[in-house]
C-alpha cells in the first residue's frame, strides 16, 4: 500500500517536473517566435516608425526610399510605395505586413489578404493618431504595454507645446510650382495646428495635397509659407513665387526638410518645435 | 470674303468671349479695381493684370497653336484623327522634359530642360522621316501608324518614369502628364507669343501649299508642290512648335483634334489659311474656357487643364462623329 502510494508521489512529482519543462519549453519557443516576427513595410513612415518602436531589426523587406534611419537604407526592397511587388512581399514570407492606409494603393491589401497574408492598415492623420496607432502595433504585434519610448515622445511633445505659445496663420505647401498646397486633413497640418498654427486652407476641403491657384494664395497672405523639402529647386522656385504673390509684403518662408517631415513619425515632432523657436 | 450673318455673330461671340474671360477665376475680383490700384483695390487689380491677363495672352498662344497644329497634320496626313500628338512628337518632348526634371535635375522651364525636349523630338522626327522614306513606297498610312507605335513606346516609358519618380519628386513631375497652365508675368507670356506667333505665320503661309496637298498627292505635283518636301518641312516646323508648346504647358488633349472639326462645321472655310484664322481663334477660346473652369469649379482648387479640355472636347468629338 505505502509502496503504491510512494509510486503514486513519485509519478506525480515527475509530471509536474515534466509540465514545468513543457511550459518553460512553451514560453521559450513563444520568445523566440515573437523576437522573430517578420515584418514588411509598404511605406517609408512605416519602416521609420517600426524602427522608432524599437522594431526595426524584424523588417525584412521595405519599400523603396526608406532611408531613415541608416540601417533602414540596407533593408531588402519591396517595390516603391505606389507600386509595390506582391510577388516580392511573399517572397519575405513575413508574418505581418504594414500597410499604410493613407498612401498604399488600395488594391494591394485584397491581393495580400487573398493571400491569406496577415495585413495591418495603419492611419495617421493626426498627432494624436500617431500615439494611438504607436500603442495598438506595440499591443497587438509585439504584445507590448507601455513602451517607455512613446511614452517619451508624448511627454516630450505636451511640455512642447505648453511652453509654445505662438499664434500664426498659415500655408504648408507641398510643391511651389505648380502650387500643390497640404489640406487640413493631415498629419503635417494637424502637427503646425497643435503647435499654434491656423492652416489658411478651408475645413471643406477633403484632398490631402490640393492644387490651388496664385489667385488664392494673392488673397489669403499669411503669416508664415511652409515649404515642404528644402532643395535648391524648392527653395529658387519658392522665392519667385513670393516675390509674384507678394512683393510689398515680406513673407517668411520655413522650409522643413522632407527626411524629417514628409513621414508621419516621431521625427517631425522631435524637430518642428526646434524649427519654430528658432525661426519665428 | 463675304461673311454671313450668323457667321459675323459667332465672330462677334468669339471677342466677347475673350474680353469676358479673365474676369472668371477663382477668386472674385470687383469691376471697381480694374483702373484703381490703391488700398482695398490693391489685390484685385493685381489679380487681374499681373495674373489673369499674362494668363490669358498665355492660354490664347498654346490653344491657338494647338489646335493649328492639328488642322495642319489632319491635311498633311490626309486623316481626320490626326492631332498634335498622334506622331509621337508630344510625348517624346514630354519624356525629354520629364528625364531633365527627374534625372538630370534640370529646372522647370529652363534652356537646359527646353534643350533636353527638343532633343527627343529630333529624334522622333528623324524617325518618322526614316519611315516615311524607307524603302520605295511612301504611304501616309505607314508614317502615321510608325507615329502611332512610337507614341505608345514613349508614353510607357513616360508613365514608367513617372510612376518611378512620383514619390521622391513629388507632385511636380505629374503636371507634364495633364496639361498645366503656368503662373508666368507679362514679359514671359509676350516672350512666349513672340516664339509662337511667327511659328504659325510660317504655316499660315504655306496654306497655299496645304491646299494644294489637301487635294490629293497627284494634284499637288500637277501644282508644283512636291508633297514629300512639303511634309517634311511641316514635320520639322511643327516639332519645333510642339516643343516649345509641350515644354511650357505639358500635354493637353483633344483640342487640336476638336477644334479644327468645329471650325469646318461653323464655318465652311474656304481656303487652309482662313481654317487656320479659325483654328487658331478658336483653339484659344477653347482653351481659354477650359483653364476658367479648371479654376471656377472648386476654388481655390486648381485642376489640370488637360483634364478639363478632354472632358469637354470627347462629348464635343462624339457629338460630331454622330452628326456625320
Amino acid at each position: 500500500m505505502l509502496h503504491a502510494k510512494m509510486r503514486t508521489v513519485k509519478l506525480t512529482a515527475v509530471f509536474k517536473s515534466y509540465a514545468w519543462l513543457a511550459i518553460a519549453l512553451w514560453l521559450g519557443f513563444s520568445a523566440q517566435a515573437l523576437s522573430q516576427t517578420r515584418i514588411v513595410t509598404t511605406s517609408p513612415a512605416m519602416t521609420e516608425l517600426i524602427f522608432q518602436l524599437g522594431h526595426g531589426q524584424q523588417i525584412v523587406g521595405a519599400s523603396q526610399f526608406s532611408d531613415y534611419p541608416e540601417a533602414a537604407r540596407t533593408i531588402p526592397r519591396i517595390g516603391t510605395l505606389f507600386l509595390p511587388s506582391v510577388e516580392k512581399i511573399l517572397a519575405f514570407s513575413p508574418d505581418w505586413v504594414f500597410v499604410d492606409r493613407e498612401a498604399t494603393p488600395k488594391n494591394l491589401v485584397t491581393q495580400l489578404e487573398k493571400l491569406k497574408m496577415n495585413c495591418l492598415q495603419v492611419s495617421i492623420q493626426s498627432v494624436s493618431k500617431l500615439f494611438e496607432e504607436s500603442h495598438r502595433i506595440l499591443k497587438q504585434i509585439f504584445n507590448e504595454g507601455e513602451n517607455q519610448q512613446v511614452l517619451k515622445f508624448e511627454n516630450q511633445f505636451s511640455t512642447n507645446q505648453q511652453q509654445f505659445n505662438k499664434h500664426y496663420s498659415f500655408i504648408l505647401l507641398a510643391w511651389p510650382n505648380p502650387m500643390y498646397a497640404i489640406g487640413r486633413h493631415t498629419f503635417l497640418s494637424d502637427l503646425l495646428t497643435q503647435l499654434g498654427g491656423e492652416n489658411l486652407l478651408q475645413p471643406n476641403i477633403s484632398a490631402s495635397y490640393p492644387q490651388v491657384s496664385e489667385e488664392w494664395l494673392i488673397k489669403n497672405h499669411p503669416e508664415v509659407l511652409f515649404i515642404l523639402g528644402d532643395s535648391e529647386e524648392q527653395k529658387k522656385q519658392t522665392e519667385l513665387l513670393s516675390q509674384k504673390i507678394w512683393p510689398r509684403r515680406k513673407t517668411k518662408v520655413i522650409y522643413l526638410p522632407s527626411e524629417k517631415f514628409a513621414r508621419t513619425s516621431f521625427t517631425a515632432l522631435e524637430f518642428l518645435p526646434q524649427i519654430l523657436n528658432r525661426e519665428l | 470674303m463675304k461673311i454671313s450673318i450668323p457667321k459675323q455673330f459667332w465672330i462677334l461671340a468669339f471677342f466677347l468671349a475673350f474680353v469676358l474671360l479673365p474676369f472668371f477665376g477663382g477668386e472674385t475680383i470687383s469691376l471697381n479695381s480694374l483702373w484703381n490700384k490703391n488700398g482695398i483695390y490693391e489685390i484685385d487689380h493685381r489679380i487681374f493684370w499681373d495674373l489673369r491677363i499674362p494668363r490669358l495672352l498665355l492660354v490664347v498662344g498654346v490653344g491657338g497653336s494647338l489646335a493649328m497644329l492639328g488642322a495642319t497634320y489632319q491635311i498633311v496626313f490626309n486623316n481626320p484623327l490626326a492631332e498634335p500628338y498622334i506622331l509621337g512628337i508630344s510625348s517624346a518632348v514630354t519624356l525629354g522634359v520629364v528625364v531633365g526634371e527627374t534625372l538630370l535635375n534640370l529646372p522647370a522651364h529652363s534652356t537646359g530642360n527646353f534643350l533636353v525636349g527638343s532633343t527627343f523630338s529630333i529624334g522622333v522626327v528623324a524617325l518618322l522621316i526614316l519611315s516615311y522614306q524607307w524603302k520605295t513606297g511612301r504611304e501616309l498610312e505607314r508614317i502615321v501608324l510608325f507615329g502611332l507605335g512610337l507614341n505608345f513606346i514613349l508614353s510607357s516609358a513616360l508613365f514608367l518614369l513617372l510612376s518611378y519618380n512620383s514619390q521622391s519628386q513629388g507632385g511636380g513631375a505629374l503636371r507634364w502628364l495633364f496639361g498645366n497652365i503656368p503662373w508666368v508675368n507679362l514679359q514671359e507670356s509676350v516672350l512666349f507669343l513672340a516664339f509662337v506667333v511667327p511659328l504659325c505665320g510660317i504655316l499660315w503661309a504655306l496654306g497655299r501649299q496645304l491646299d494644294a496637298l489637301s487635294l490629293g498627292d497627284t494634284v499637288a505635283k500637277t501644282l508644283g508642290v512636291s508633297p514629300s518636301k512639303i511634309r517634311i518641312l511641316i514635320l520639322f516646323i511643327t516639332s519645333l512648335h510642339l516643343t516649345v508648346i509641350t515644354s511650357t504647358t505639358g500635354s493637353i488633349g483633344f483640342l487640336g483634334l476638336v477644334v479644327p472639326h468645329c471650325i469646318r462645321l461653323l464655318f465652311r472655310p474656304s481656303s487652309t489659311r482662313w481654317l487656320f484664322i479659325g483654328s487658331f481663334f478658336g483653339g484659344a477660346l477653347f482653351l481659354g474656357i477650359s483653364d476658367s473652369l479648371s479654376r471656377v469649379l472648386l476654388p481655390p482648387m486648381e485642376f489640370p487643364v488637360g483634364i478639363i479640355t478632354t472632358l469637354l472636347g470627347g462629348p464635343l468629338f462624339l457629338y460630331l462623329l454622330w452628326k456625320k
